[in-house]
């Protein structure tokens, strides 16, 4: 009986049943099968209810939204086009920085490739950068942004693994700046050869830029200031930065009507959190299960033979994750493999926080790893490429996150160094 | 049913394009409406919990930072906001097939097979809410006899869990209509086709 459970479960996860019915289904049949109330499921998932930085989930999620669909993205390739535009390989770090931020705020999800995609494809290809060098660019940069705060995927991980979101703020800075120099350095080896003559620097366009985006500029310092300033949970800053974004775009710069364009907006980004909350709902319940009968434990000792230390565990963990998340979307991917590394994570020694950034770094690659990564599926309709030319485009990318990742894996000071300067 | 794409601009993705081409039988057309209907009631009540949730917290910082007090019932409250959005948000999530799944299988199946396999997933999909309907039901009743902690102006925490066999209901509904249309249109290949000649026209 219990395999055919097993059986009908895995063919529905194949054919893509949603992972919240995949996730209460196990957890119910799993406690029944204990001879346990299945109604343990909603005494875990109303847990939500409980934890204060469940908060900052809807409130970033809605302000990312908001900034993505007014014309946020407008002002930012004109503000970054004006600053290092003159710079060798300009469009293309223009390209690579706006994709970055986009990124952050608008959480890892496609959008970025959808929203830039169309404005930057054309102007890379304008300044004579080879196609395929191009399209690499935009596809990977869909989620290279992902360790700077406050990206929703940094939020969902400090909220399953019960670690400080201000603690993982700070430790992804340093991995972040090293993932976007990597690309910076293949932007000046790759984007050099062939592109036309550079932009000028010039001193009023940068101040119109600035001008422009002069309402936009502060909403990174709200978040800063407010955490690592001591005015501000994580929590509180979401509110405050949701409040913030809500008046500038809807008021001050007048991109969302509030009647015809706000609901719209809510509509969206609450079907997400509503397809995160749920989910996680569900896990809380598996967890409990799961913690129940002493799988983490079980797995450890099933591993321990052939994982001896720590080195060992960290490149299983890479390949694994990888694998995951080029089958999985990040949220998924946090949701449902977490809480099984976790312990795992523990007894091997390995800090929570470094695992978070190693976590989500692996993730961001698997975003545009072939060949199930979701950025080539999203490319490959917006830029209407065959998938097999991004698999092609996307790989002296990845190859660069690679090596970063590498580092970061294996030289978890990296991430945490900045923790002993700065803390929350 | 899609994964991350559910955070996309849904009117560029492929996903938005499901949603808007999506066929709707005549026969169906009540439910349809009724789906819309609640739909619409539901954006407004997420609206008025997003609304919420940026007063208290804000109230909570500006009480603290400014007059060394605060409320001690809104801390509560706003996680409890948090969870109803989460309800709410799932609920349309069913509407506009935004669920986050697994697709990346039936991503590269034949037209006809992704189809069918659409079909047998709502169909799961309908029956598991049900499923645990039937178990918060019991558990709620029993959770609401025991009257429990209060969390604002009166209002309990199992009075606020009302929102599960609301929400599972709203997203059974969802998922077996969603079923029984898709399924039908495959059944019938030339009412299908009517409607694309209709929809052409």
């Amino acid at each position: 009986m219990g395999w055919l459970a097993g059986l009908g479960l895995t063919l529905a996860t194949l054919l893509g049943a949603p992972l919240f019915v995949i996730l209460s289904l196990l957890t119910v049949i799993g406690f029944l099968a204990d001879g346990q109330d299945a109604a343990i499921l909603f005494t875990e998932f109303v847990k939500i209810a409980e934890q204060p930085m469940f908060i900052a989930i809807p409130l970033f999620t809605f302000a990312g939204y908001l900034m993505a669909e007014s014309k946020t993205s407008v002002r930012l390739i004109d503000l970054t086009k004006a600053l290092v535009g003159w710079l060798p390989g300009g469009v293309a770090i223009v390209a690579l920085l706006s994709c970055a931020f986009f990124t952050v705020f608008t959480g890892v999800s496609g959008v970025t490739v959808i929203a830039l995609g169309g404005l930057l494809l054309p102007a890379l290809l304008r300044e004579g950068y080879p196609e395929r060098f191009a399209l690499g660019l935009l596809t990977t940069g869909g989620s290279r942004g992902l360790l700077f705060p406050p990206s929703l995927p940094i939020i969902i991980y400090g909220v399953i693994a019960q670690v400080d979101i201000g603690k993982l703020f700070i430790a992804g800075v340093v991995p972040g700046v090293l993932d976007l120099a990597a690309a910076l350095i293949l932007c000046l080896m790759l984007g050099g050869r062939g592109p036309s003559e550079r932009v000028p620097f010039r001193l009023d366009e940068a101040w119109r830029a600035l001008k422009a985006a002069a309402w936009e500029i502060p909403v990174p310092f709200i978040i800063f200031g407010g955490i690592y300033g001591g005015f501000l949970t994580a929590a509180e800053a979401a509110v405050t930065m949701a409040l913030y974004v809500f008046i500038v775009e809807v008021f001050i710069y007048k991109d969302l009507h509030w009647r015809r364009d706000v609901p719209r907006v809510i509509r969206e980004s609450m079907v997400l959190v509503g397809g995160i909350l749920i989910i996680i709902g569900a896990a809380l319940g598996l967890t409990n299960l799961l913690v129940d009968r002493e799988v983490p434990d079980q797995l450890f000792q099933a591993i321990q033979p052939f994982i001896t230390n720590k080195i060992t565990f960290l490149l299983v963990l890479n390949v694994f994750l990888l694998v995951v998340a080029a089958l999985l979307d990040v949220f998924s991917a946090i949701l449902v493999v977490l809480p099984l590394i976790l312990p795992l994570a523990a007894n091997y020694g390995v800090d929570p926080v470094h695992l978070g950034i190693v976590f989500l770094m692996n993730l961001e690659i698997g975003y545009s790893l072939p060949p199930m990564g979701l950025n080539l599926f999203v490319a490959s309709f917006r830029f209407n490429q065959p998938i097999m030319a991004l698999y092609r485009a996307t790989l002296p990318f990845l190859v660069a996150t690679l090596v970063v990742l590498a580092l970061v894996t294996y030289v978890p000071s990296i991430s945490l160094w900045l923790l002993g300067v700065v803390q929350p | 049913m899609t994964g991350p794409l559910g955070a996309a601009l849904p009117s560029d993705t492929p996903e938005g394009a499901s949603e808007r081409g999506r066929l709707e039988l005549p026969l169906l057309a009540p439910l349809f409406r009724l789906d819309r209907l609640l739909v619409a009631l539901e954006v407004g009540i997420l609206g008025l919990l997003l609304a919420g949730m940026i007063f208290l917290g804000l109230g909570q910082v500006v009480l603290r930072e400014f007059f060394q007090s605060g409320w001690t019932w809104a801390d509560a409250l706003l996680r409890h906001l948090v969870l109803l959005a989460g309800l709410f948000g799932a609920m349309t999530a069913t509407h506009a097939r935004r669920h986050l799944a697994m697709d990346a299988l039936v991503r590269v199946l034949p037209e006809a097979a992704r189809r069918w396999s659409e079909v047998m997933v709502e169909a799961v999909s309908g029956a598991t809410c049900i499923w645990l309907m039937v178990i918060v039901v019991p558990y709620l009743r029993d959770e609401l006899a025991h009257g429990g902690e209060e969390v604002a102006f009166g209002i309990t925490q199992a009075q606020f869990q009302l929102a599960f066999p609301v929400a599972l209901a709203v997203m059974a509904f969802r998922f077996c209509l969603l079923a029984l249309n898709d399924g039908l249109l495959l059944c019938f290949p030339r009412a299908e086709a009517a409607l694309l000649r209709e929809r052409g026209n």
